[in-house]
């Protein structure tokens, strides 16, 4: 006997949004540390190691960014803790400030 | 200043009677320097979430004052003062010390401010007024200080 057989419905296949670009989650923002010619450059490292818990490797790679080219972007991350380590660092008299990331 | 020891969850300094003198003066100097509002960004129309403020609020310096008051006080303290050979030893907790190096470095940078920020590397000089002429002294002390105090907090000799 034939059977008939039930016509499948496929169920719609489902698309998944693309995953957010790191732009498009919640803003970014950029700590910026400038340089300056009063703060002391182990006086530099020693503020990065103490805000951010890094080595004294990765504190003094920035800093020298610093005294070389200026500026070193320090860390990306919400504007809530972006806003609490520039507040951090203006603390110990390091010029320091925030950018929204954009890119 | 010399670090004498550091161990035990405590850093012990030695002072002679004129760097206490001249701690004094930095940390009085400091405070009456101040500082101007700390902006936040560099430039004015950076996009910030609406209800960001634009300049960080005067607690800062209401910190900032407390900070300088308590560091004045501990070289007062008998007790963190005890007199020896050439002077005395200056006892504290390694979260003092980390309050000591701020606000010296503080008395540092607002001496520097006041002198119109000059760069004498690139042969500045300082904006020099009867009035401001205690921030060239501020500028000058600070250095061996902080140096001494980083060694304590940094562990390195």
């Amino acid at each position: 006997m034939p059977t008939t057989v039930e016509p499948v419905t496929l169920p719609a296949p489902v698309i998944k949004p693309k995953e957010e670009t790191r732009a498009a989650r919640a803003p970014g923002y950029l700590v910026i540390c400038w340089n300056d010619p009063v703060n002391l450059m182990p006086y530099v490292t020693h503020v990065f190691q103490t805000v951010f818990g890094w080595t004294r490797k990765k504190a003094e790679k920035h800093m020298l960014e610093v005294h070389n080219q200026g500026r070193s972007l320090l860390v990306r991350e919400s504007f809530e803790e972006a806003h609490k380590h520039v507040e951090q660092l203006l603390g110990y008299s390091l010029q320091a400030t925030l950018e929204r990331d954009d890119s | 200043m010399n670090l004498l020891s550091r161990d035990g969850g405590r850093h012990v300094f030695h002072l002679t009677e004129r760097d206490r003198d001249a701690l004094r003066l930095l940390l009085r100097i400091a405070d009456s320097l101040g500082r101007g509002p700390a902006r936040l960004t560099r430039r004015p129309d950076e996009p910030l979430p609406e209800d960001a403020p634009a300049d960080f609020p005067a607690g800062m310096a209401g910190i900032h004052a407390d900070r300088l008051a308590s560091a004045a006080g501990w070289l007062e303290d008998p007790a963190r003062c005890i007199p020896g050979k050439g002077g005395f030893g200056l006892t504290l907790q390694p979260t003092e010390t980390e309050d000591l190096l701020r606000a010296v470095n503080s008395a540092k940078v607002g001496a520097w401010e006041a002198l119109g920020c000059p760069d004498f590397e690139l042969g500045e000089g300082p904006d020099l007024k009867p009035q401001n002429l205690h921030a060239i002294v501020a500028l000058e002390l600070a250095g061996p200080f902080l140096l001494a105090l980083l060694e304590a907090l940094d562990g390195t000799d």
